[in-house]
């Protein structure tokens, strides 16, 4: 219990990270898998950036003359990957979203299963 | 220096160039540059593995920092085949489908999936040169989103709803993969698979760490299983990889899951060490699921109506064989990676021959309307023939080297009664695999060469295409060169290996 209080940060991230899972795994309907997507991937940039933070020390940005102790630090490379990681979400989401767009004009649903049910009809009436 | 080192970059570089240039170039002068891009790669891959079957392995710095502090590429004999490879498919894939994609896809937008082939090209070659696992991450990822990209570019329902439900399972194994990333991360404090493999080393030897890396495996080989249809994650394959254009499904089914496999090679021999990783259970876990995989896939596409479809779950079937032989460990390695190539060539080749033996029968996909398709489209026959009876593994084709390497190379090591067990395992998988793959592409080749009455089933003569002839002429050649002369191929992946950890 000790433990899971003092590593907080990464206890909370996690547990985003299992909500959006779920959601994004088990949740039928397309708006929510979305959001489940977001909320997994805010997950993984929280423990990204409770792995850099150590507490006590400044952010890693010095001016022209100071002189650069990097013991004096937090660890920037989790702040960069974090940077990295909203962009590829971005794209991700933005991309979801087009198709969730498209299934809805074509079908007028955002259930999923409903989406497939209505696929199958259409392709036995062709039949 | 030499400057041959270069040109595993000067490749990923031209890549982005070309990815930019299509975006807004004409359909013909994208298709054109893709096929120069594709020729350029295997030429490039060709010289790479030559000279890396000479001087070793070289490590390569993307700037005037080293390692740990700044991205570096690394590659071997193991890489630069698997470079020569990949271009290699597509190249073919392109040309075979060449007509399908002037039919399926609209006029407009055909340069835009020239724009996707070839970030699909370097996000898989960019993944079998790196040796840092966020970059590997971010070129999972441009792979991820090309393939959605190609799989939706139909514009047809199905299609899209399959997109949405392949990205749906690619997405899953993505946070996944990336989770344990950065609780590897978080461990050893490098990104760096050389470095990170030290760290793993060292925590193994102390015995601290053996829980939090074992989960940590776990997480980034379960992201990256899910996300090539390992079983039991691979049902979204039937409407993914059959409902497509000819190119889209050839590189979907040979190319872009390979390249998630190649990233979870690199994780387990690169990053992790393969001596750490025996010392867990997680590789008997792979092989275990990839043995479940070889049966429920074959099982999967016996009860398939449709050709396309039964092709598709194949596609699991044959994914399970690749796990497996990564999960025997080295000598099984050498196996998977060769199954890697003959699966990549021949499955290319069944999509395209497919998609033209069911446009001999009217676009209607059902096997009862298949029926003489290969008497009027004798190409394509000829093509599906082969290509089947590699996957079934007839002898002097690539895929009865495949199944011989697996059987001999899970009987290298029996000295313990698990060993022997897996070995048993293993024969008795492969036996059982065979007669199922047997049971339906047999009769899928048995219904396309059955004569029919004209007024039983309405066949159309498919128009002439020299592209599809000439691929189709030389993934037939490729099949045969793997089957009668696999031992180049063998010692290059052998070598390889060796070079890989």
């Amino acid at each position: 219990m000790d433990l899971l209080l003092s590593r907080y940060l990464e206890a909370v991230a996690i547990i985003l990270f299992a909500i959006g899972f779920s959601i994004l795994l088990f949740n039928r309907n397309l708006m929510k898998k979305i959001m489940g997507l977001n909320i997994m991937d805010t997950g993984m940039y929280l423990l990204l950036a409770s792995i850099g933070y150590i507490e006590g020390l400044d952010a890693p940005v010095g001016g022209p003359n100071a002189e650069h102790i990097y013991t004096d630090f937090i660890n920037p490379i989790p702040a960069g990957l974090v940077l990295t990681g909203i962009v590829v979400s971005v794209s991700v989401t933005a991309i979801m979203l087009s198709l969730t767009i498209r299934l809805y004009s074509r079908y007028h649903t955002l259930n999923l299963d409903e989406i497939f049910r209505k696929i199958q009809k259409d392709e036995e009436e062709g039949e | 220096m030499d400057f041959i080192i270069n040109l595993p970059l000067i490749t990923i570089i031209l890549g982005f160039v070309l990815a930019v240039l299509t975006s807004f170039l004409n359909e013909k002068i994208s298709r054109i540059l893709t096929l120069c891009y594709e020729v350029i790669a295997t030429a490039f891959g060709i010289i790479l593995t030559i000279y890396t079957m000479d001087k070793g392995y070289i490590e390569y710095q993307l700037g005037h920092l080293t390692a740990p502090f700044c991205n570096q590429i690394r590659f071997g004999p193991y890489e630069s085949l698997l470079a020569t490879l990949v271009p290699t498919v597509m190249f073919l894939a392109i040309i075979a489908g060449k007509l399908h994609t002037k039919r399926d896809i609209v006029q407009q937008k055909e340069h835009s999936f020239y724009t996707l082939l070839n970030l699909i090209l370097l996000a898989i070659l960019s993944i079998i040169y790196t040796d840092d696992i966020f970059t590997g991450f971010v070129f999972l990822e441009i792979l991820t989103l090309g393939s959605i990209g190609i799989t939706m570019i139909k514009n047809h329902g199905r299609q899209i709803a399959a997109a949405l439900r392949y990205m749906i399972f690619n997405l899953l194994g993505s946070g996944l993969f990336l989770l344990g990333c950065i609780f590897l991360y978080g461990e050893t404090g490098y990104l760096s698979m050389s470095y990170i493999q030290d760290v793993v080393t060292d925590l193994f030897a102390q015995g601290k760490g053996d829980f939090g890396l074992v989960i940590t495996f776990t997480l980034i080989v379960t992201g990256l299983g899910i996300k090539s249809g390992l079983f039991p994650f691979y049902f979204w394959m039937g409407d993914t990889y059959g409902g497509n254009t000819t190119t889209a499904s050839s590189v979907l089914s040979g190319l872009i899951s390979k390249g998630y496999i190649i990233l979870a090679i690199k994780m387990i021999y690169r990053a992790f060490g393969i001596d750490n990783v025996m010392q867990t259970e997680l590789l008997n876990v792979l092989f275990v699921l990839g043995a479940c995989g070889m049966i429920f896939g074959s099982v999967t596409a016996i009860k398939q109506k449709v050709l396309n479809k039964m092709v598709s779950y194949s596609s699991a079937a044959q994914i399970g064989y690749i796990y497996l032989g990564i999960g025997l460990g080295p000598a099984g390695l050498i196996a998977a990676t060769f199954h890697i190539m003959t699966h990549s060539i021949c499955k290319s080749l069944l999509f395209s021959c497919s998609n033209r033996l069911i446009d001999c029968s009217g676009k209607k996909r059902k096997f009862e309307n298949l029926r003489g398709a290969g008497l009027v489209d004798k190409v394509a026959g000829v093509g599906f023939t082969v290509g089947a009876l590699s996957m079934v593994g007839c002898p002097f084709l690539a895929g009865f080297v495949s199944k011989y390497l697996f059987i001999t190379n899970s009987m290298v090591d029996i000295s313990t009664p698990w060993l022997l067990i897996r070995a048993i395992i293993t024969v008795i998988a492969l036996l059982g695999s065979t007669l199922l793959n047997t049971i339906y592409y047999l009769r899928t080749v048995i219904t396309i060469y059955s004569p029919v009455k004209k007024n039983e089933v309405e066949l159309v003569r498919n128009k002439y295409d020299v592209g599809f002839v000439v691929s189709t002429c030389l993934f037939i050649a490729l099949i045969f060169a793997l089957g009668l002369f696999p031992s180049t191929i063998i010692e290059i992946i052998g070598q390889g290996i060796g070079l890989l950890g």
